[in-house]
């Protein structure tokens, strides 16, 4: 497996963040995830509601891989 | 620290500013295809000098990193493979701008652009053919199963809105076609 270089400003950043942190980072990057989801569901199904795009999210996210 | 958001911290600026931008790699590719986390995102962009002198004041310091302007009109003069990067220092989040003036695909991708309605108002995101082309290209570069797990949820989720000849058409002008064809067998 090969990983992606960090730039090495990544690399010092996240070589000195607190867990606290992190889990900031992390809870961020799950909200872009559900906001470009959400919006890609109501393109793709103009015709859902709220309520059926949500209900789709939470399917998507139950099998969410990194 | 506020909860960062990659599409806030990096696209929205360029929305504001009027800039002529794509969300493309794998933030664009879950538009298409389902939720994954990534700590990039990837900014497709056509800038001209105005733009790029801007940016500075755009991602400013302490809480950004942005090349001097002398990189940024260096690499924006590229006409192959152009690229540099914005960081987020408190987060350590990062955005690799892809200049792309002088690529046709990229007109055609801006034409097509898909605007989604996020809650912080709309941002542009790059066509399907657009993201399943340049996945390709790095991953006949680079390897990675990302780029291919990408391409097949977004070809089961979203191919039949996929127009096949575009894609075909870019895939061989950048000989890409059969590599294609080896990561997503039976769609074209």
């Amino acid at each position: 497996m090969t990983l992606e270089p960090l730039h090495p400003i990544q690399a010092q950043r996240l070589s000195t963040m607190s867990a606290a942190e992190k889990w900031e980072v992390a809870k961020g990057l799950l909200r872009t995830a559900r906001q470009t989801r959400r919006a890609g569901l109501a393109l793709r199904h103009p015709d859902w509601s709220a309520e059926r795009i949500e209900q789709e999210l939470a399917r998507e996210l139950a099998c969410a891989r990194t | 620290m506020p909860e960062p958001d990659l599409v806030e911290l990096f696209a929205r600026p360029l929305h504001r500013a009027g800039a002529r931008y794509l969300v493309a790699g794998s933030v664009g590719a879950m538009l298409y295809s389902e939720p994954r986390l990534t700590i990039d995102i990837d900014l497709a962009v056509a800038l001209d000098e105005d733009n790029l002198a801007a940016l500075p004041a755009i991602f400013t310091e302490p809480d950004f990193y942005c090349p001097p302007l002398t990189v940024l009109l260096s690499e924006n003069r590229r006409t192959c493979r152009a690229h540099f990067n914005v960081l987020h220092i408190p987060t350590g989040l990062k955005a690799d701008f892809y200049p792309s003036q002088h690529d046709p695909f990229f007109g055609w991708a801006w034409n097509h652009c898909q605007t989604a309605a996020l809650p912080g108002g709309d941002i542009h995101y790059a066509p399907a053919e657009y993201v399943i082309v340049w996945k390709t290209a790095y991953h006949a570069e680079g390897g990675g199963d990302k780029h291919v797990r990408d391409l097949l949820r977004m070809i089961e989720l979203s191919g039949d809105q996929i127009d096949r000849e575009t894609l075909i058409a870019e895939l061989q002008r950048r000989n890409l076609l059969e590599h294609f064809r080896t990561m997503v067998p039976g769609f074209v």
